[in-house]
């Protein structure tokens, strides 16, 4: 009887506000914030440049980042059942009209996992299965993204492509 | 055998509510229908107390029907009544209309004897009932908008159940469509236009809608006994009233069957309004209407108070804007109520066309009715007055959802008017007749409707009388049955099972949460969704960064209007780069829907908290440190596809004073999370779900199937085109 008259009392009370303490905190899914970098990057994150080897200009603007003729990103790569490869580049058209189809190599650790030849300017995604063999798991690995042609931007600076994000997803 | 329990269900439960209307009515009315629609009413409350009670056994509803039975003594009433009305003497029309009612109501009879395979009967009517006995009465179910209905003709088909199972309630609503029709033939009697009558009832009987409605487990037909009956009672009420004795045992009827109209279903509301009005108008007493009003209160109350007590609303699963609840969202309870009001149709004129002759509307009523226009004509009259304002009132809430079925109460009324409108010109309405039982027949009404406009078609009568095995009957019958019989073999008693589609859950007795039944079952839906096909998952950031100040409390506020629904997957605090730990002392809150707040503050990207409504200024989230911490960085994750909200970020200084941290946030991406399938399983897993139902045709299953390894799940089971997923 007191909990009907007690939920009388409180029901259709909208206004009041309930209060909760934090509740069991799950295991984290990140990797660890000692860290200076993970599997994957955003262009916008403003810890991209810790990712960035080498090839690339030195601010993101916005979302995406110009490469240079020899781009190169690291990655700690923790170890899963199954990675994939994901790169998210654009070939602007400006570029692409100087320089026509572009292939691109990709390496892992410094082989040569694939090529990949685009013909036609535009936003593209890259994705493919990547065996463990190609990499080091729990370890720190590189991606270079090679392509044939540059364009010559401003100041004499080779533009390859430009990139949004890239790394290894599931 | 089988057979024979299912007639003695239905049976049972007919002469009960029979016996109780004829014990509340005494000589007040004779009319057996009447006394069955009212009788319901009442049996209708009696097992809600039982249910209440946690008495709900066989042996119970036994009792209680024996008792009435006895009480009743119907030995001596079985009198034919002084004064009994004339009916039409036999004539080859009478013959031929005669043989046209047996003839539909054969078809009906082995439809509802048949096992049960009705959409909504399969799913919650008779799932909840089938629940409800299994669990000896009703528990909080907070999982299925449905339970939260009134269900005053679940309580009557939980006492058919009891005895029959499925197809026994099915009879129970076949009953009312008897009584209604009965009482149409009554009223043109009563008013010497017997002619009216019988054919405003054969336009009612013959409706393909009608047909199949009142030989499933549904509530629409009964709703049109009920609303029909309260119009007689009414009328007799006006006409007789002065009597003391019937004043007594009439305005407490009167009272009971409106209440019972909202019992049964929420847009018989009106019954109540209609009688209370009508009462107060004849009469111009107060005492008589508080008599009515307290009656139908009666009957009305215990729905309101199941509701109350359990789900926080009266009025679940609606107006949740004025009784706001963790169990339905004002959002979806806004899309919900949108699609009922248009369907798919481009506009509200395509309305006439689909719900009498292409069946777009969940059914058709028969193209007759297009003919209504012509029932105006019986505005002349003033029974035709009445009979146009009755239809008026129980066909008003018809715009909130217009679905054909939606039109069934009203219907007697309309039909009454255009028979009334008919009847003048010699043979016409007995041509309209003719010419509608050929065009509702349902070989005709199967040429004229799309494929899964829900009609009758003819049962074998071996199929009716379970002479033949009902599985292979479900299984041509009922295309989601498989999945039942499914869950029902591979899973062990007391499983969850989640489903994105409202499988047959009559038909298993284990906890199926689907999809859109509740605001858990959404989030769950949310959770494996943004894993399975990627939306929703919480790759954008919002950083808000300003100078270190030591603070009591922050406060996120949204200051935009607009559409999209707030979401948040977690809510970070930062000192210094370093995240603040999430202290005990911590207490966190929202506005609107505070009751998933810890879900942004529980560590994992899976689980959201989620505003449930659209975004409107006034919204907020805070965090109250429960002393000062110093902080320099707040961030938030959540999915991308928010694109109007606008946040700010308030702080609460040491001197209790608010001030403003920031209102344009960095947007920036974060990475996919590694391992997120695996994490949705197992929260959904955390959350009381046992297994997920994924039917092949739905886009994220292909996910699951080729990813078995990453969600931890395994395969225990595929029948119907549905793979059953065990999770780990």
């Amino acid at each position: 009887m007191f909990s009907i008259v007690l939920a009388f009392l409180t029901a259709g009370c909208g206004s009041r506000l309930e209060w909760y303490p934090p509740p069991e905190q799950r295991p984290s899914l990140s990797l660890p914030s000692s860290l200076p970098f993970g599997y994957f990057v955003a262009m916008s994150d403003p810890n991209a440049g810790a990712y960035i080897v080498g090839g690339f200009r030195d601010q993101s603007e916005g979302v995406w980042r110009w490469t240079h003729e020899r781009p190169v990103l690291q990655f700690y790569v923790p170890r899963a059942p199954r990675l994939r490869l994901l790169v998210d580049l654009t070939f602007p058209d400006q570029t692409f009209a100087q320089t026509g189809p572009v292939e691109l190599t990709i390496r892992l650790n410094g082989k040569e996992f694939d090529r990949v030849r685009y013909a036609k300017p535009g936003s593209q995604e890259y994705t493919k299965d990547t065996p463990w063999e190609w990499l080091h798991p729990d370890a720190v690995n590189t991606v270079a993204l090679e392509p044939d042609k540059t364009a010559a931007g401003p100041d004499g600076e080779r533009l390859g492509f430009v990139l949004t994000r890239a790394g290894f997803v599931e | 055998m089988q057979a024979a329990a299912i007639l003695f269900g239905a049976l049972f439960t007919v002469a009960t509510a029979t016996a109780l209307g004829t014990l509340l009515l005494g000589k007040a009315c004779r009319d057996w229908p009447v006394r069955f629609v009212l009788g319901s009413g009442a049996l209708s409350f009696l097992v809600f107390l039982l249910a209440a009670s946690g008495v709900v056994y066989p042996a119970t509803f036994a009792i209680l029907g024996a008792a009435v039975i006895v009480a009743c003594r119907p030995w001596n009433r079985w009198r034919r009544p002084k004064g009994a009305r004339s009916w039409p003497r036999p004539s080859a029309t009478n013959i031929l209309l005669f043989v046209i009612f047996i003839a539909y109501f054969y078809i009906y009879f082995l439809r509802a004897l048949a096992p049960e395979v009705s959409p909504d009967g399969s799913t919650y009517h008779l799932g909840l009932t089938a629940r409800y006995l299994r669990e000896h009465g009703f528990h909080r179910i907070t999982w299925n908008l449905y339970a939260s209905l009134s269900q005053g003709m679940e309580m009557l088909f939980l006492f058919a159940f009891a005895f029959g199972k499925h197809s026994a309630a099915a009879l129970v609503h076949l009953a009312f469509l008897v009584a209604l029709v009965w009482q149409m033939g009554i009223w043109g009697v009563r008013h010497g236009m017997a002619w009216v009558g019988i054919c405003g009832a054969a336009l009612v009987a013959l409706s393909p809608m009608v047909g199949v409605d009142a030989s499933s487990a549904y509530n629409d037909v009964a709703l049109a006994g009920v609303a029909f009956t309260l119009f007689c009672l009414l009328e007799q009420w006006a006409e007789e009233g002065a009597a003391e004795e019937k004043t007594t045992r009439l305005l407490p009827a009167i009272g009971i069957l409106a209440g019972f109209g909202y019992a049964l279903k929420y847009t018989g509301w009106v019954c109540v309004a209609y009688a209370i009005a009508f009462v107060a108008w004849k009469s111009r007493r107060a005492r008589t209407v508080a008599v009515v009003a307290a009656c139908a209160f009666l009957m009305v109350a215990p729905w309101l108070l199941k509701n109350w007590v359990w789900m926080h609303n009266p009025l679940a699963p609606f107006f949740n804007s004025y009784f706001p609840n963790p169990y339905v969202t004002i959002d979806f309870e806004e899309d919900y109520k949108s699609y009922f009001r248009l369907y798919d149709l481009a506009s509200r004129w395509q309305i006439p066309l689909a719900a009498t002759v292409h069946g777009t509307l969940g059914g058709v009523l028969g193209p007759v009715f297009l003919l209504a226009p012509l029932g105006l004509a019986a505005l002349r009259k003033p029974l035709g007055r009445q009979l146009w304002l009755a239809a008026l009132v129980f066909g008003a809430n018809y715009f909130s959802n217009i679905g054909a079925r939606f039109l069934i109460p009203p219907l007697p009324f309309v039909a009454l008017a255009m028979a009334m409108a008919l009847t003048t010109l010699p043979g016409m309405a007995l041509a309209v007749v003719v010419l509608h039982a050929v065009l509702c027949w349902p070989a005709v009404v199967g040429k004229m409707v799309p494929l899964g406009s829900w009609r009758l078609t003819l049962t074998p009568w071996k199929d009716a009388f379970h002479l033949r095995d009902p599985e292979r009957y479900y299984k041509n019958h009922l295309a989601l049955y498989p999945a039942s019989e499914l869950i029902e073999r591979v899973t062990p008693p007391g499983s969850t099972v989640f489903t994105f589609k409202a499988i047959p859950e009559a038909y298993t007795s284990r906890r199926v949460l689907v999809e859109y039944e509740s605001a858990a079952n959404q989030v769950a839906a949310r959770i494996f969704q943004s894993a399975a096909m990627g939306t929703d998952q919480p790759s954008e950031r919002l950083r808000f960064t300003f100078p270190a100040r030591k603070l009591r409390a922050i406060r996120v506020n949204q200051t935009a209007s607009g559409t999209d629904v707030w979401s948040i997957n977690e809510l970070r605090i930062f000192s210094g780069g370093h995240e603040l730990p999430r202290e005990a002392a911590w207490r966190l809150t929202a506005h609107p829907y505070p009751w998933s707040i810890q879900d942004a503050f529980d560590n994992s990207p899976v689980t959201f908290w989620r505003s449930g409504e659209a975004i409107h200024p006034g919204m907020f989230v805070e965090v109250d440190f429960g002393g000062t911490r110093e902080a320099d960085q707040v961030v938030l994750e959540g999915p991308t596809d928010q694109y109007g909200i606008r946040l700010e970020l308030e702080g609460e200084m040491a001197d209790g004073t608010w001030q403003r941290l920031g209102d344009r946030p960095a947007v920036s991406d974060g990475a996919p999370y590694l391992g997120f399938r695996r994490a949705a399983a197992e929260e959904l897993k955390r959350r009381g779900i046992d297994y997920i139902l994924l039917f092949q045709d739905e886009a994220w299953s292909e996910n699951v199937r080729r990813n078995r390894d990453l969600w931890g799940v395994e395969a225990v089971g595929a029948a119907g085109g549905a793979t059953l997923y065990r999770l780990p």
